[in-house]
This record gives structure tokens, C-alpha cells and sequence, in this order.
């Protein structure tokens, strides 16, 4: 009983990098769910759930928004040339949100499947994964056909 | 493998959404055209601003949908801590962004075409603020209906949230040049 105290502090501390494979660890060990080993790490009694979340986005938040702002450095140096093309201004928030629709769903599906445990071993082999990349590839044709005409 | 099954159609759909929406916003765009050019340096804005709703509040509805399935978050209820704690982390994102974006538009304004405009500084803030306050609890709502329903609000919510916060964006921009500069 006390290893199973300690194995559970130790999650709670743990890094986010290590998390997965302790979770596995002590899923095996002690035959607790993963769900709430999950729980136990990222919103047990004492975690602060929005200090956390705003811990890990923060950084990579703040490179993606100076990194959209140099994209939009390009786009202010041609402002007139760029608004006096209308369908360049149209498809302005099409073009800015499609890859990012694209990673969001490659992201969340994949984060998901991590976090069940469903991805062990090489995840390129996965066949959920190459059938979700297939699904996106042929919806990105479909897409680029639908909004070029 | 099965490519054509119910998470396809799931995406496919949820895409052409996001496509017209997109259209909306742009259309949005081109029509008030000559009031956002009045917006000292807006494209400077305009890219991570529209960027910033896919990043944030499709990251909220992932970490939702995570938790759904873990079954860490009940979906008959909203109101508990893990829910509570992901709805003030992205308001606080979206802020610090907002905030973020505006001294990047400022500091490259500055640099670049040796303008100092202090509105630059304030414009983002305001609009982050409207945005956010339709954006994030829309959201919320949305991932625990279509999970309700039996979708999977990873293949949605992505492309959803993304035409929806281009179209709240840019209404928004709007209304924060009407407030800070008319």
C-alpha cells in the first residue's frame, strides 16, 4: 500500500515528458485505470489545472504569435497591392486556418490516442494514424478543388 | 483500411464549415476593406490574430475532448474543477496573446516604418477580449454537445473554431478601432 502511495506522489511530481510511460508503469504494477492515474497527475486535489495549462502553452503561444506577426510583416509591406486584389483579402482567413484546422485535428486525435494508451511501440506503424493521415490528405484535395472554384 | 467511415465524413463536414466561414470572414474583410486599412498596421495583427483562436480554443476543446474520453470530465456536467480550470487557462492565453500582439505590432511598426502608434497596443487587447468572451464559452458548449451526440470533437472542433474565431476576429477588430480611434 505504501508503494502505491509513493508511486502516486511520484506521478504527481513528475515532468510532463515522463509522464506516460510512469502512468504504464504503475498501470501495470497496481492495476489502477489509467484514467485515474491521468486524473491523479494533471487534476488531483492539489494541481492548480490553469498553471499548469498556461505553463506548457505559454511559450509555444508566444513563438506562434511572433511568428504569425513576421508573416504579417510580408503582408503589411504590400498592404495596397494586397487589398487591391478583393479575392486575395477573401481568402486571406481561409488560407490562414486550413493548416492549422489540418494540425489541430492531426494533434488532438493523435494526443488522444496517447493518452488511452492506444499508440505502443513505433507510432508510424500505427494504422489508426496512417488511416487518419490518408482521410486528411484526401480531404485536402477535396478542399483545395471546393475553394478554387 | 477504411477510409470512408463515420470520423471522414466527420472531417470532411467540419471542413467545408471551416471553408465557409472563412469565406464569411474574408468577405467581412474585403467589404470593410477601407475601415481596417484605416487600422495603423493591422495586417501586422491580422495573421496571428486570426491564428490565435485556432491555437487556443482548439487546443481548449482538445484537451476537452481528452478528458471526455478518459472519462476524467463527466459530460452531463460543466461545472467542475478540471472544466472551471481549461475555461480560465485559455481566457488568460487569449489575453496574454492579445497582449503579446499588440507590442510585436508595435515594436515592428516601430522598427520597420519608424511609426509609433500607441493604438496598436490597446486595438489587439480590446478585440482579444470581445473575442474571447464569444469564442471560448462557444467552445465549451459545443465540445460537450457533439460528444453528447456521439461525434468525436477532435475531427470538429479544430476546423470549427478556427472559422468561427476568423469571422468573431474580425467583427471584433472592428469594433475595437470603433472604440479606441472613431
Amino acid at each position: 500500500m505504501i508503494s502505491v502511495r509513493r508511486h502516486l506522489e511520484k506521478l504527481r511530481k513528475v515532468k510532463r515528458h515522463h509522464y506516460h510511460p510512469l502512468i504504464h508503469r504503475i498501470h501495470r504494477k497496481h492495476k489502477i485505470s489509467r484514467k485515474t492515474l491521468f486524473y491523479v497527475k494533471e487534476y488531483g486535489p492539489h494541481s492548480n489545472v490553469p498553471r499548469t495549462i498556461i505553463k506548457e502553452s505559454l511559450k509555444i503561444l508566444l513563438f506562434a504569435s511572433i511568428l504569425s506577426s513576421v508573416g504579417g510583416l510580408a503582408l503589411e509591406q504590400i498592404r495596397v497591392l494586397f487589398v487591391s486584389i478583393i479575392p486575395l483579402v477573401i481568402l486571406l482567413p481561409v488560407l490562414n486556418g486550413m493548416i492549422g484546422g489540418y494540425g489541430t485535428i492531426v494533434s488532438s486525435r493523435f494526443s488522444a490516442m496517447l493518452h488511452e494508451g492506444r499508440v505502443r511501440g513505433a507510432w508510424w506503424k500505427n494504422q489508426q494514424l496512417k488511416k487518419l493521415f490518408v482521410q486528411l490528405f484526401v480531404i485536402a484535395v477535396i478542399m483545395t478543388l471546393l475553394s478554387t472554384r | 483500411m477504411h477510409v470512408l467511415d463515420k470520423g471522414f465524413n466527420d472531417i470532411l463536414s467540419s471542413q467545408i464549415v471551416s471553408l465557409a466561414g472563412g469565406l464569411v470572414a474574408g468577405t467581412l474583410l474585403a467589404l470593410y476593406t477601407n475601415q481596417l486599412l484605416l487600422i495603423p498596421a493591422i495586417f501586422l495583427i491580422l495573421p496571428g490574430f486570426l491564428e490565435m483562436w485556432g491555437n487556443v480554443s482548439g487546443t481548449f476543446a482538445s484537451r476537452l475532448s481528452s478528458g471526455l474520453f478518459l472519462g476524467v470530465v463527466n459530460p452531463q456536467r460543466m461545472h467542475t474543477k478540471a472544466v472551471a480550470g481549461n475555461l480560465v487557462a485559455a481566457f488568460c492565453l487569449a489575453l496574454v496573446v492579445s497582449v503579446v500582439l499588440g507590442c510585436v505590432a508595435f515594436l515592428f511598426n516601430r522598427i520597420v516604418f519608424g511609426l509609433s502608434t500607441y493604438q496598436l497596443l490597446v486595438i489587439p487587447v480590446i478585440a482579444g477580449i470581445i473575442a474571447s468572451v464569444i469564442v471560448i464559452p462557444l467552445t465549451l458548449i459545443i465540445t460537450f454537445a457533439l460528444f453528447r451526440r456521439g461525434h468525436d470533437p477532435n475531427n470538429i472542433m479544430g476546423p470549427l473554431i478556427t472559422s468561427l474565431g476568423d469571422v468573431v476576429s474580425v467583427l471584433a477588430l472592428l469594433i475595437a478601432f470603433s472604440l479606441v480611434i472613431l
